[in-house]
């Protein structure tokens, strides 16, 4: 009898006991979401200043760069480039620890940003300029 | 779509099912405090049943202990709860039923009959039980509740009220307890145990007279003449020289175009307060009513508690109390005022009320909380609760509690209570008769207590319909009496 | 973090074996039943937790840790409640066949997350999705069956499926590429109308809880895709004018309204199961009776719609108080997923889920609560039942899916 009631309390404290340490995980989480929107307020985008008619975007129109922005041929891209000098997934621009950057995903015709073709990752600043098969892209702030 | 907005709206949407979900917990937290425990005891819930059915209900006892209501195991496992005495404990115990639900005692005390208040009364005691009924093996039981009734004199008043309609309170008035409350017509709770459809749509019916009314606290009725008592003390304490007063009356009193008449007209000519008293002379009374005033007869009525609330000294409340109430329409008007100063009119009192005016006077102007529970005990008859007297307030001065005792005793010894004498025990009353209507019998009322000059017993009976107060009501509270002094 | 997983998936199991070795000794003697229970329903959970994090590290586990949890709080419930019948064979045990949905449904939710294509692909068959909600809706009303006064059944002689639980899903995937199209208020109408019949459906199936549900997702899933509020106020203020219709055209509407008001004027008919229900939670108090020590098989269905009530008795306000958070955890983390869904098709599908859950939660609890009038509706994962079970872990797996892809992004 005494040892059912006791054992009544335990369960509901187990319980608990999960439900705050959910809560605490979700906490952490939340935080790293408020954490992600303030680095936001620096925001990049990408205009397009060079493209041929028939690769599905036009000109002048400028692609914000939030957390991570790939291009490439396919649809799943978030920049989709209907190009094929353009590869599958071709490159990825991206902000860590408040600045941009960009990554070759070895590509088979390159992405040159102002005239230099690049390897690996290379840091982007605002103005430069990248060609990824025949369009270009401008880094504005 | 874009991102800001969309994380702005799902965010708002969090928030409002955050707000929707928030709402069911206070809702929950609000109905676990202040609704669950009012509908927990509803008739529809079986849980009431199981959950009692685990504990064998205590007995209902009368002040010497013997056993008015008990329960009893059948067939190894349902309670039976067996009324002795059916009808005539019927308004005090209540009854017990799943499907009616509870009254009387059985509701009142309900937590102690179940077993449940033990602890608030005697915390290690209780454990100390619970020890000895798992070392006993003994199967749980709850509490015993012992009535200040005494069963002999209840079961008197029960038969001499016979068929009528009418109520007798019989009480102690130097402590308040009530020896003896019946109210007729009566159920018998035992029915609504069983369940007896038939007799329970008896009891519904407009004929039988709403027999579940417990008469005796309940009722509201035309004092009458015994409302008299109530004038006579106040014109002892606001009329300087009363005493010496002499009154006139020939059997009728003009008031205007108002006229009020003495019993068959009877003039009872040169009377003072006493003979007036002992004769019930409606004229004198009228007089005295008219020459004390409203707020003055009001007040002293008010001081034997009309208007006001008549607190048990009980554990829990059982009765619903009617008060006494005294209320006239036009104060200016000198008929109202003649016609309150003999108890009809805008005057009414439940034989409870009248009952504890007799036992002030009794009492030497003292009027003692009345009470039915005498004691509560537990299965191994150790003492949980016992009541003690309390006093309610003080009307009247001993002085004109003692004036008043004689002439009470006039009023049996030779005036209109004749019927109520016994040989051997001085006896003071105060018949009453209150008129109901035209084309009815009057109620017959009578009030008063014994042995006068050391008074054991107060007591109100009345018979509705019953004719004059001197003959039925006093004849029946002669039989209650003598059942009480074994004569 | 996978620490703090680990943690808390063991005091699940935990807590788990522990009620349901308390539920062991319930008759005084020793019963194996619920053992195997706990040992196979913990396994199962462990099961699904080992593949998700193996081969797809990167989605939200707590999807699946709140759903699998609420899941064993609804089993030792429901054992709790079988215990009371002791001469049911084992394999009748509602238990028993509540831990074979929950395998089903656990299946389904792993297949899902495993084969599911990019959620963005459904969107293709949208007009399919609606034909199909409608379809299955209309079938009850000729061919189903009338259970608990509910035209909403389908009955296979063996099983009987509720076509409205998998009709939700459905009307989600329309409107979730719907709303995308919304450009003004006539396209509104346009989508709007297909729901319309929807609901007009379930109000005459007399299947009040799912009309309220189809509604409430509706509105929450327009008001995420077009941003506006006007929308929002004319559907409410539609849904109080067919409200106030429909309780005067329909007289199962009236009968719900006027029991919710006053349930006492008809005890024991039309009243019965919302007080009973009332009773059980008012018996429960704060800390509740305590598992077996209460009589939670005094409340009617209490398996699977009033389970809730069941659980107010004997886990009290606290163990109520435990089920409502973690459904709110369980909504958060569905609306997380919609926020980091790459897609806004995948967006508005999580945001529809999550609310369907919400206002399934919402409906069913203020229901037996008397906070509102009672419409029959399951309990997501708490209740007896296959339909819901399997529907419930269906939208747990697009859940998951859209989380797995959305975080891509982050990595």
């Amino acid at each position: 009898m005494s040892a059912g009631l006791i054992l009544r309390y335990v369960i509901i404290a187990i319980i608990y006991i999960i439900l705050f340490r959910i809560v605490r995980i979700m906490y952490l989480d939340l935080k790293g979401i408020r954490s992600d929107d303030e680095r936001k307020d620096i925001t990049y985008a990408l205009e397009v200043i060079d493209v041929p008619g028939s690769i599905g975007i036009a000109r002048g129109s400028l692609y914000p760069v939030h957390k991570l922005t790939s291009i490439g041929r396919k649809a799943d891209n978030s920049i989709t480039l209907n190009d094929p000098y353009v590869s599958s997934y071709h490159a990825q621009i991206y902000i860590e620890n408040d600045g941009l950057f960009i990554k070759d995903l070895n590509s088979t015709n390159g992405t040159i940003k102002n005239g230099i073709r690049i390897k690996g990752v290379e840091r982007l600043q605002s103005g430069d300029v990248i060609e990824i098969g025949r369009t270009s892209f401008k880094v504005v702030e | 779509m874009n991102d800001k907005n969309l994380i702005r709206n799902i965010k708002i949407l969090l928030i409002f099912f955050s707000l929707c979900f928030f709402s069911m917990i206070v809702y929950l937290t609000y109905f676990d405090i202040f609704v669950a425990d009012k509908i927990a005891n509803d008739t529809s819930n079986q849980r009431v049943r199981l959950e009692e059915s685990k504990i064998l209900r205590g007995s209902i006892l009368d002040r010497d202990g013997d056993i008015i209501v008990y329960s009893e195991v059948k067939n190894g496992k349902d309670q039976r709860r067996v009324y002795k005495y059916g009808e005539e404990f019927a308004h005090l115990t209540g009854y017990n039923s799943y499907k009616y639900g509870k009254s009387g005692i059985e509701l009142a005390y309900n937590d102690v009959l179940i077993g449940r208040a033990s602890a608030s009364y005697d915390m290690v005691g209780n454990f100390f039980k619970g020890l000895r009924e798992f070392i006993n093996k003994d199967t749980k039981r709850g509490d015993d509740v012992y009535l200040t009734i005494d069963k002999n004199l209840q079961n008197k008043a029960f038969n001499v009220l016979g068929n009528d309609r009418g109520a007798v309170v019989v009480l102690n008035p130097k402590t308040g307890e009530i020896l003896a409350m019946v109210s007729k017509p009566s159920f018998n709770p035992q029915d609504y145990f069983d369940d007896n459809t038939n007799k329970i749509k008896v009891y519904n019916s407009e004929q039988s007279g709403a027999p579940q009314v417990n008469r005796a606290v309940s009722g509201n009725y035309t004092p009458g003449s015994t409302f008299k008592i109530i004038t006579t003390a106040s014109a002892l304490e606001n009329i300087g020289n009363i005493n010496k007063k002499y009154f006139n009356c020939t059997g009728k009193l003009k008031i205007g175009n108002y006229v009020l008449s003495d019993a068959g007209g009877e003039a009872h000519g040169r009377l003072d307060l006493q003979s007036a008293f002992r004769v019930s002379c409606n004229s004198t009374f009228g007089q005295i009513g008219m020459e004390l005033g409203y707020d003055k007869l009001k007040n002293t009525a008010e001081n034997f508690m009309f208007n006001g609330d008549i607190s048990f000294n009980d554990e829990y409340s059982i009765f619903n109390v009617r008060e006494g109430s005294i209320d006239i329409k036009d104060e200016k008007d000198r008929a109202y005022l003649a016609q309150s100063a003999i108890g009809q009119g805008e005057v009414t009192a439940s034989p409870l009320q009248m009952a504890l005016v007799a036992s002030s006077i009794a009492n030497d102007g003292v009027m003692m909380k009345p009470y039915v529970v005498k004691e509560i005990k537990d299965r191994y008859d150790v003492s949980l609760y016992q009541a003690k007297p309390e006093k309610l307030t003080s009307p009247v001065s001993k002085d004109v509690a003692d004036k008043i005792k004689g002439y009470m005793e006039e009023v049996v010894k030779e005036g209109t209570g004749k019927n109520a004498r016994i040989s051997g025990i001085k006896i003071a009353g105060k018949t009453g008769t209150a008129e109901v209507g035209e084309n009815q019998e009057p109620h017959s009322w009578f009030v008063g207590f014994a042995p006068v000059e050391n008074p054991q017993i107060a007591f109100a009976v009345i018979v509705e319909n019953g004719g004059a107060g001197g003959k039925r009501a006093a004849e029946i509270a002669r039989e209650v009496m003598r059942a009480y002094f074994k004569k | 973090m996978e620490k703090y997983e680990k943690s808390i998936l063991k005091a699940i199991y935990t807590v788990t074996m522990l009620m349901f070795l308390v539920l062991a000794f319930i008759k005084g003697g020793f019963n194996y039943i619920p053992l195997v229970l706990g040992l196979s329903s913990c396994a199962l959970i462990a099961c699904a937790h080992f593949i998700i994090k193996r081969f797809f590290p990167k989605g939200d586990k707590y999807l699946l840790i709140i759903s699998a949890f609420l899941a064993q709080l609804g089993l030792v419930m429901i054992y709790r409640l079988d215990s009371v019948n002791t001469n049911v064979a084992i394999v009748k045990l509602k238990s028993v066949r509540q831990v074979w949905w929950f395998t089903i449904g656990m299946a389904i939710y792993i297949l899902l997350v495993v084969f599911l294509p990019e959620i963005k692909r459904l969107e293709k068959v949208k007009y399919a999705y609606i034909v199909a909600a409608i379809a299955l809706l209309a079938s009850t009303l000729f061919l189903g069956s009338e259970i608990k006064g509910s035209r909403n059944w389908l009955n296979f002689g063996y099983f009987s499926i509720q076509p409205s639980e998998i009709a939700k899903l459905f009307l989600i995937l329309y409107l979730a590429s719907a709303i995308q199209d919304i450009k003004n208020a006539y396209d509104t109408i346009k989508v709007a109308i297909p729901v319309f019949i929807c609901i007009m459906l379930l109000v005459v199936e007399k299947d009040l809880g799912a009309a309220l549900i189809f509604f409430g997702v509706f509105m929450a899933m327009l008001y995420i895709g077009t941003s506006n509020k006007k929308y929002i106020l004319i559907g409410i203020a539609c849904f109080a004018l067919g409200g106030v219709l429909s309780y005067f055209l329909f007289n199962h509407v009236r009968i719900r309204v006027d029991i919710w008001l006053n349930p006492w004027a008809d005890k024991s008919g039309k009243g019965y199961q919302i007080l009973q229900s009332l009773f059980g939670i008012a018996a429960g108090g704060l800390f509740g009776k305590g598992l077996g020590e209460g009589n939670p098989y005094l409340i009617p269905e209490a398996h699977t719609d009033f389970i809730f009530s069941a659980i107010s008795e004997e886990l009290g306000l606290m163990g109520a108080m435990a089920i409502i958070l973690l459904y709110l955890l369980l909504v958060y983390r569905g609306l997380r997923a919609a926020i980091y869904a790459k897609d806004n098709y995948s967006r508005l599908v999580a945001v529809g889920i999550s609310s369907m859950i919400a206002f399934q939660v919402f409906v069913i609890i203020g229901g037996v609560t008397k906070m509102i009038p009672l419409t029959g509706i399951t309990l997501p994962f708490v209740s007896y039942g296959g339909s819901s079970m399997v529907l419930n872990f269906t939208s747990i797996g697009v859940l998951q899916r859209i989380s797995e892809s959305g975080r891509k992004y982050y990595e």
